[in-house]
């Protein structure tokens, strides 16, 4: 599903490096937990993953379903099935939510070769996403996360994930500056949408969210890399121990 | 040597020549030919303003304004009747100025209406107050205006009237030969009373006109006025103009202004707020390309106490054009207890678009509540990457983004269709810079 071969990465126009040699494979049906500390990478890898144009790809490949999208622009990312919920949703002023999802999801169908959405088929596909996370349909309709609280957005991320259906998800940080109950709501709005299609690849800093989010697999990224790779208890593993060694090590 | 100031420009020479010909022959009586031929004097004594002029300091029309075409005698010939502009395609319930006395399907109810000819003979009291809000020394270009405007529109909006439907005039700007027109519009708006004005300006991009129009509002107590002005399409028309407003107490005025249309323009507002308890907002969307000029001045004068004030504007900045924005709110030593909010936002979409942004306040009074902000910049690249991930290619997450940007404006307009009409204004503005 993603396979990512050698990757390395720089700042745009810099001799930073930020990702050095990373390889990782996610396949259809699997959850896949990255679990590192600060400065370690993640955040840089879904950036790169979802084609923001800040870095320079130096080596390595980036392949969805057996194909490069090394060369796509971000929106034909996300149109051939990627998605990825940020960690800091951004305030859109003056785009009222419904507005903007409704654009996207055309967008997508469009460049899909798909027809517009209807609107009596929109409406209900957002309503039943947002009772699911506990969304309140007045927030529709105002201006896309202005004002919203941090679990408000992150609700409304997974929202959007619910209704473009990705082939791949990146989740990154989605737990952070989240409630308990917040957490619950994300998570079983996350939980909902796996299936065995659909890959994907959860970045956190703490076991908290994979004892609601349950991956099959789980990366430890340091420097840069994936420096250890294994099941659930990897991530109870290092509950309890913490980073160094890994860190350490690499 | 000559100095720069004392040699006459072009535009300068051409009028000096034209005018006293045109004083023989331009409508008025004794009174208001005298009165025209002081005005030129004082535009003859001061010139067009230039950038030593503070308050033209970025629009130097020395330098700028273009050699003057032949004087139009007759405005509202220019005044459409078929629905050629975008506003008129989408607001249809609209009372429309086809003539300076005429109005398709009558005259509304508790309106008056009269050109320059019938008000000299029916109402010689409005002829004299022009000028009442706007006088000669207002500027140079107010002088010139006075000199040579050769017809006028007087409306009137009785006391209690309160029209339902928007009055509009829509003037076409044809192609075709170059010519100057001094258009000159003064309103009423009495006690009670609650009108909305549309004064539109289209036409076709080759069109090119010169406009000098000046534009003077009496809001009476407890009245409510909107005034939507317009400025679309005519990428080679030159186009000032002047509008002053006097409110009196407990009165409520909106001027909205959508300016996308001109190669050089001025816009120059002068609200008063002379009576207590009133309010009033100025506000507007600037669009602007290729090598277009557009400035807009605001005046927010605070004599009353007690009074409300809101200013937002919103410029987009395109290719090498080039925005102004100066506002100042003036608060006099009695205006105790004003409230007044100034913005002007300006988003720069090239590396060669300018935007001059100057917000200023001048407070003598010592129990206010003032505030002033400008900011100037590129879109937002974190935001057209968060847009970009969700889908959407970058044209269509820079349109969205700019269309919300100046949606944040528009919504103050309280007419849902007028709204609808100006967000569209801004949406055919995108597509052509899509397509281009």
């Amino acid at each position: 599903m993603l396979e990512i071969r050698n990757l390395t990465v720089r700042i745009a126009g810099t001799d930073t490096q930020i990702l050095n040699g990373l390889n990782l494979t996610v396949k259809a049906g699997e959850v896949a937990a990255i679990m590192g500390p600060n400065g370690s990478g993640k955040s840089t890898l879904s950036y790169v993953v979802a084609g923001k144009e800040d870095y320079d790809v130096v080596e390595g490949d980036i392949l969805l379903n057996g194909e490069s999208i090394l060369e796509m622009e971000a929106h034909e990312r996300a149109a051939a099935g990627l998605f990825l919920a940020f960690q800091y949703p951004l305030e859109i002023p003056g785009v009222a939510t419904m507005t903007f999802l409704k654009a996207v999801l055309n967008a997508q169908r469009k460049a899909r070769g798909e027809d517009e959405i209807g609107p009596g088929d929109f409406m209900k596909s957002v309503r039943g996403a947002a009772a699911q996370l506990k969304i309140d349909p007045e927030m529709l309709k105002r201006a896309l996360n202005v004002g919203f609280s941090g679990g408000e957005k992150k609700r409304m991320e997974i929202l959007q994930m619910a209704l473009l259906q990705p082939k791949f998800a990146i989740l990154d940080e989605t737990d952070s500056g989240l409630d308990i109950d917040a957490l619950r709501v994300v998570s079983e709005g996350v939980n909902a949408l796996r299936s065995p299609e659909r890959g994907m690849l959860v970045i956190t800093h703490y076991q908290r969210l994979l004892d609601h989010i349950r991956p099959d697999t789980v990366h430890v990224m340091a420097k840069g890399r994936i420096v250890k790779s294994g099941g659930p208890e990897l991530a109870l593993e290092l509950e309890a121990n913490g980073y160094r060694d890994y860190v350490d090590a690499a | 040597m000559m100095s720069e100031e004392t040699h006459k420009t072009p535009f300068e020479a051409t009028l000096a020549a034209d005018f006293p010909l045109h004083l023989l022959a331009v409508l008025g009586d004794a009174t208001l030919k005298k009165r025209r031929a002081a005005a030129f004097d004082l535009f003859e004594a001061q010139g067009l303003p230039s950038r030593r002029n503070e308050d033209w300091h970025y629009t130097d029309l020395r330098r700028l304004m273009p050699a003057a075409a032949l004087t139009m005698l007759d405005p509202m010939s220019h005044a459409s009747p078929e629905g050629t502009d975008p506003i008129t395609g989408i607001v249809q319930n609209h009372s429309r100025l086809t003539h300076s006395t005429q109005i398709d399907g009558g005259i509304p109810k508790g309106v008056e209406l009269y050109s320059l000819k019938t008000a000299l003979r029916l109402r010689p009291d409005l002829v004299a107050r022009l000028g009442s809000v706007l006088p000669e020394s207002t500027s140079p270009i107010v002088a010139l205006n006075t000199a040579f405007f050769s017809d006028a529109t007087f409306v009137v909006v009785r006391a209690g009237t309160k029209l339902d439907r928007p009055l509009h005039a829509n003037y076409l700007n044809r192609e075709g030969m170059p010519l100057r027109m001094d258009a000159r519009l003064f309103i009423v708006v009495e006690d009670g009373a609650e009108a909305t004005f549309i004064h539109s300006v289209t036409g076709s991009e080759d069109a090119n006109l010169q406009v000098n129009s000046v534009i003077e509002l009496l809001v009476g107590n407890d009245a409510k006025f909107n005034l939507i002005r317009s400025n679309i399409g005519s990428l080679k028309s030159t186009t000032l103009q002047t509008i002053g407003a006097r409110l009196a107490a407990r009165s409520e005025m909106n001027f909205f202004f959508l300016n996308a249309g001109s190669s050089l323009s001025r816009t120059e507002v002068r609200m008063t707020f002379a009576g207590e308890y009133s309010r009033g907002a100025l506000r507007g969307v600037n669009l602007l390309r290729g090598e277009q000029h557009g400035d807009i001045t605001l005046m927010v004068d605070h004599v009353a106490p007690n009074c409300e004030s809101r200013e937002l504007f919103r410029h987009v900045v395109d290719g090498s054009a080039t925005g102004v924005f100066q506002g100042k709110i003036m608060v006099k030593k009695d205006a105790q207890k004003t409230d007044g909010q100034m913005a002007s936002n300006a988003i720069l979409l090239s590396d060669d678009a300018v935007m001059n942004n100057k917000p200023e306040l001048e407070i003598f009074a010592d129990d206010v509540v003032c505030a002033h902000g400008a900011t100037c910049g590129a879109l937002d690249d974190d935001l057209l990457f968060y847009l970009q991930a969700r889908g959407l290619p970058r044209a269509e997450a820079e349109s969205l983004m700019i269309q919300a940007f100046c949606g944040e404006a528009i919504e103050f307009v309280s007419e849902e269709q007028l709204r609808n009409a100006l967000n569209q204004v801004v949406a055919n503005w995108l597509a052509t810079r899509a397509a281009a």
